[in-house]
């Protein structure tokens, strides 16, 4: 491009000086003519830019010398004209080489321009590099790949993780076992009459019950992260199943002096497993009593929904704070409150519940008020058909 | 007297359950496995057996097909004594001739000694 100077001429001289500014205004295009034998006809800044060449060094020069030997071989650029005049416009995307030999990632367009009689003048190219957009889309799938590698990593070291516990607390079994038996037989008589020994020996023998509960605690926990769990469901009178568990820790709400008031409004009959099911149960109603003062009362209720059961244990105990609610229902949680340091328990009760009830296509829900008490409601599915 | 074989893998465990039977006042045998189990019961005739599942060699099951107690010696009162609490195994078990389950980790001592002599009297 020579001359800037405008020299005010017919209206259509004009016109076309500023289509001549326009396309040499821009620089991050390149917009270009061809003649319709496929020679460079013309040349803007854009141009220049992506592909190296000064204009007086590429018009006249076929717009095949920007594409690789591969293309020429398969006859591209006589390919993407004749598809141009037939279809009037092409666009594609591909490696285009600079005056440096060098190869960047293209956008084009090429549009066949004809006169009013129908006659082709030649074409128009617009080229966009598209260097920078690929290299950040090629980055993306690389950290891509990365990150689904990670992922197995971490998966792998879980799984690791999980065998691990499962293995040790297996092999913890046996010792603690074997314990308890000892304690048992000396404290049952086997060894004699007990005197100063006993207090002791009793003592032993709570710890003692202490692991074996936390080791199966542990086991549970484990089978139940490493998808070990298969839940065997038949129909149960959950009613009955609430009766029963409340019954047997009779004993706990009598030494707290507790108050335990069943509400069970409804007849409910579910697919369960019963066993599983009646220790997250037993968890709950057990958590109930241990953080409620002596005195207080528990209410356990049950409502029967079209498709679902309503299973809630309502306690007037401590109550939980909202930052404890988040870590609820994680692995080794346990809230300091009033009562905690008299609660014993291995944190992973809840945990166990929780999974339970979401094996079952449940969840447990929890309403709750520092001071005043808490609210666990457990909803399961009343039959397993999903 | 009435006599007992005990078959179970874990030596800690073994000792302590002869002991406690031994106390009890009953003849008892140990082995630490189904093969072991197998030339006892073929030697000596037994009143019950305390029989683990989950054992090396051969396990619990694979003595009692081997031993089919329920056919050759159906007076032995055979207990599957095992930590398993559900599961297919001890479904299997139960088929193949045992008449009942207890859960190990669920006895003492005295609760062990006062369930294999109500088993024993009842026969």
């Amino acid at each position: 491009m020579t001359s800037r100077k405008v020299k005010i001429k017919t209206g259509k001289a004009v016109e076309l000086e500023r289509y001549r500014l326009l396309v040499d205004s821009v620089q991050d295009y390149a917009i270009f003519l061809l003649e319709p034998d496929g020679t460079v006809a013309s040349w803007n800044p854009g141009a220049k830019r992506f592909k190296g060449y000064e204009a007086e060094e590429i018009i006249g020069q076929h717009f095949s010398k920007f594409y690789s030997e591969a293309d020429i071989k398969a006859k591209k650029p006589e390919k993407e004209l004749e598809m141009a005049i037939r279809v009037g416009r092409l666009e594609d995307e591909g490696w285009r080489l600079r005056k440096d030999g060098s190869a960047f990632w293209a956008n084009v367009v090429i549009t066949a321009l004809f006169n009013t009689k129908g006659d082709l003048q030649g074409f128009a190219k617009v080229t966009r590099d598209l260097t920078e957009r690929k290299a950040m889309e090629d980055s993306l799938v690389e950290a891509n790949k990365k990150l689904r590698l990670q992922q197995q990593e971490l998966k792998s070291l879980n799984e690791v993780k999980d065998e691990f516990i499962s293995l040790a607390s297996h092999q913890l079994r046996t010792p603690a076992t074997a314990v308890k038996l000892y304690l048992g037989m000396i404290l049952e008589g086997f060894a004699g009459d007990l005197n100063q020994q006993r207090l002791l020996l009793e003592k032993a023998h709570e710890s003692n019950e202490r692991q074996i509960a936390l080791i199966n605690d542990l086991l549970r926990v484990a089978q139940i992260d490493a998808g070990k769990i298969q839940l065997e469901k038949e129909e149960v009178n959950i009613n009955k199943l609430v009766i029963d568990t409340a019954e047997d820790q009779q004993d706990n709400f009598k030494k707290r002096n507790q108050k335990l008031i069943l509400n069970l409004n409804d007849k409910v009959s579910a697919e369960i497993d019963s066993k599983r099911f009646r220790m997250a149960l037993d968890n709950l109603i057990d958590n109930a009593s241990k953080y409620t003062q002596s005195g207080g009362k528990i209410t356990i209720s049950l409502i029967k929904n079209p498709s679902d059961f309503q299973l809630s244990i309502i306690d007037t105990g401590v109550g939980i704070g909202n930052e404890d609610m988040q870590k609820l229902f994680t692995k080794f949680t346990r809230f300091q409150n009033e009562l905690s340091d008299n609660v014993g328990g291995s944190g992973l009760g809840l945990y166990w519940a929780f999974k339970i009830l979401e094996m079952h296509g449940g969840k447990i829900n929890v309403q709750s008020q520092v001071g005043k008490g808490s609210t666990f409601t457990l909803c399961a599915p009343l039959s397993a058909s999903v | 007297m009435s006599r007992v074989l005990l078959v179970e893998d874990e030596p800690t465990l073994r000792e302590a359950y002869e002991l406690i039977l031994k106390s009890g006042g009953l003849d008892v045998d140990t082995a630490e496995d189904g093969l072991k189990a197998l030339e006892y019961y073929q030697k000596h005739s037994y009143d019950l057996v305390l029989l683990d599942l989950m054992m090396p060699q051969m396990d619990g099951a694979g003595f009692l097909r081997a031993a089919d107690p329920k056919k050759n010696t159906p007076s032995t009162a055979i207990i599957i004594f095992s930590n398993l609490s559900s599961g297919t195994d001890l479904d299997e078990a139960l088929q193949l001739g045992g008449d009942k389950h207890l859960l190990k980790s669920d006895l003492s001592a005295q609760e062990l000694i006062d369930e294999v002599k109500s088993i024993l009297s009842s026969k």
